[in-house]
C-alpha cells in the first residue's frame, strides 16, 4: 500500500508547535543565563497580578483554534464531538481569562470596573472555569475510550500515584483553608481540587493511550495527560517553595511550566487535526470508496 | 434414478454427449425435484456471471458444481486476508500497534475487523476521515465480492 502524505501546514502542525516550544525554552534559558550574569543590572518581573504572559495566552488561542478545527471533523451527535466542544470552550475561556488579567494591569481598565475585580474574574476564568471544562471534556473522552475497550485498570504503581495526588491535594487544601479565606485563596482551593480530578483523569488517559500505541490518536490523548502532569508539577513546585511572592520564580515557572503545558495542550488537537487531514488527503479519489454505513457496526460508542 | 448434481451442471453447460443429454432432458420433464435443482444451478451461474471481473480466479466449470463452488470459495476468500491486513495497517497508522492487537482477536472475520476499524476512525477522527480510510482499505480490492460477502 503506497502512502502519499498530505504535506499541508496543518499536517505538520504538531512539529511546528514542538519547534516553537523548543525555541521558546531555549530563549528562556538564554535569558536566564544573561540574567544570572548581570542580575545587578536589571530585574526579572512576573506578569502583573498573577496574570498570564501573552505568549501563554497566544498558545492557548492556538489550542482553541486547533480544537475548532478538530470539532469540525465531527458531525452533530458524534460521541467525541461533545468532548472536543468542552475542550474548545476550556481553551477559549483560558484565552478570555488571560486577556482579562492582562487588561487589569492597563490604566484604562479602571473604566471597566475595579482592576482587582477584573483581575479576579480573569483568574477565575483561566483557572477553575477552564479546568472544570477541560475535566468535563476529558471525562467524556474517557467514557468513549472505556466503551471502545481501551480502558486500563491501573496497576499498583498507578494507584500509588493516584494516592499521592489525592494526598497532596488534601494537604494543600488543608494548609490553604487554615489561613484567612479570601477570594484569591478560594479560587486557589477550587483550582487545587480540580487539578486533583484532572490528574486522576490524566492517569487513566495515559494508561489508555499507552494501550493504543503510538499513532496520532494515541498521541493526542497522551498529550492531554502530559500537559496536566506538567501543570501539576508546576503547581506542586510553587506550593512547595511557598513563594507566590518571589517574582523571578513565578516568571521562571511561567516560562518553563505554563507555556510548555499550554503548548502540549495545543499539541493534542493538532495531532487529531493532522490525522484527519492525513486521512482525508489520502484515498479521497479511490474508485472503490464505500460509505461507512455499508458495513455493520460491531459496537456503539454512544 | 435422479442424475447427480455434477451431471446437471454439465447439462446446463451443454457439455454432455447428445444421447445422455436427451436422457436427462426426458427425466427433467417428469421430475420436479431435478427441475428445481437445475434452476438453483442456473441462478448460481447467473450470479457468478454478474460478479465476474478480470482479476477474479477462473471458475473451474469442467469439474461440475464442485468446481463452481470451489471457484466461488476461492474468490470469496481471496480478498479477506488482504482486507484484514489493510484494516490492521490503518489501525496501526492512526491508533497504534496495541489497538490493532486489541481489535484483531483470532476469531474475528475480516469484515468485522473492517467494521471495527471504521468505527474507531469514525469515533476519533469523524465520518469523513472514516470514509476516506474505507477507500484506502478497499482500493484495488474486489468491492463487489466484498460487498456481497459483508452485506447480508
Amino acid at each position: 500500500m503506497t502512502r502519499t502524505e498530505d504535506r499541508t501546514p496543518l499536517t505538520s502542525a504538531p512539529r511546528w508547535i514542538i519547534a516553537v516550544t523548543g525555541a521558546y525554552l531555549c530563549l528562556g534559558a538564554f535569558a536566564l543565563y544573561v540574567w544570572a550574569h548581570a542580575s545587578s543590572g536589571f530585574s526579572v518581573r512576573a506578569a502583573p497580578g498573577g496574570g498570564e504572559a501573552l505568549s501563554v495566552i497566544g498558545m492557548a488561542a492556538a489550542q482553541a483554534w486547533f480544537c475548532v478545527l478538530a470539532l469540525r471533523a465531527f458531525e452533530a451527535g458524534a460521541p467525541l464531538r461533545r468532548a472536543w466542544l468542552l475542550i474548545m470552550l476550556s481553551a477559549a475561556i483560558h484565552v478570555a481569562g488571560g486577556l482579562l488579567s492582562q487588561a487589569a494591569s492597563l490604566p484604562s481598565s479602571l473604566a471597566l470596573g475595579s482592576a482587582d475585580q477584573i483581575r479576579r474574574t480573569g483568574l477565575l476564568l483561566s483557572g477553575p472555569a477552564q479546568m472544570a471544562l477541560l475535566a468535563a471534556g476529558l471525562l467524556v473522552a474517557l467514557r468513549i475510550l472505556w466503551k471502545l475497550g481501551f480502558w486500563v485498570r491501573p496497576n499498583a504503581t498507578g494507584w500509588a500515584v493516584a494516592g499521592v495526588l489525592v494526598l497532596f491535594t488534601l494537604t494543600r487544601f488543608a494548609a490553604t483553608a487554615a489561613g484567612q479565606l479570601t477570594a484569591d485563596t478560594a479560587i486557589s482551593l477550587v483550582r487545587s481540587l480540580l487539578l486533583c480530578v484532572l490528574s486522576l483523569e490524566a492517569l487513566f488517559l495515559w494508561l489508555s493511550a499507552a494501550r493504543m500505541g503510538k499513532g496520532p490518536i494515541a498521541k493526542c490523548w497522551r498529550a492531554f495527560a502530559i500537559g496536566i502532569f506538567v501543570i501539576g508539577f508546576g503547581e506542586a513546585a510553587l506550593w512547595a517553595t511557598g513563594s507566590y511572592v518571589q517574582g523571578w520564580l513565578v516568571a521562571a515557572l511561567e516560562w518553563y511550566v505554563w507555556f510548555p503545558a499550554v503548548a502540549i495542550f495545543a499539541l493534542a488537537p493538532a495531532h487529531t487535526v493532522a490525522a484527519v487531514r492525513r486521512a482525508t488527503g489520502r484515498a479521497s479519489t479511490s474508485p472503490s470508496r464505500l460509505p461507512v454505513s455499508a458495513f455493520p457496526r460491531t459496537a456503539s460508542a454512544n | 434414478m435422479h442424475p447427480r448434481t455434477a451431471t446437471l451442471v454439465s447439462f446446463s453447460d451443454a457439455e454432455l454427449n447428445p444421447a445422455r443429454g436427451r436422457r436427462i432432458a426426458r427425466h427433467l420433464q417428469q421430475c420436479p425435484n431435478c427441475q428445481a435443482a437445475l434452476e438453483r444451478i442456473s441462478q448460481e451461474k447467473r450470479s457468478l456471471s454478474a460478479l465476474a471481473g478480470p482479476d477474479r480466479p477462473a471458475i473451474d466449470t469442467q469439474r461440475g458444481l464442485a468446481g463452481v463452488l470451489a471457484g466461488m470459495a476461492r474468490w470469496r476468500e481471496a480478498p479477506a486476508p488482504e482486507l484484514r491486513s489493510r484494516a490492521r495497517a490503518q489501525i496501526e497508522i492512526y491508533l497504534g500497534c496495541g489497538a490493532a492487537s486489541l481489535m484483531e482477536s483470532p476469531d474475528i472475520r475480516a469484515d468485522e475487523l473492517l467494521a471495527k476499524t471504521l468505527e474507531l476512525i469514525s469515533t476519533f477522527l469523524g465520518q469523513e476521515a472514516a470514509e476516506a480510510v474505507t477507500g484506502e482499505i478497499l482500493r484495488g480490492l474486489d468491492c463487489a465480492a466484498l460487498t456481497a460477502e459483508v452485506l447480508p
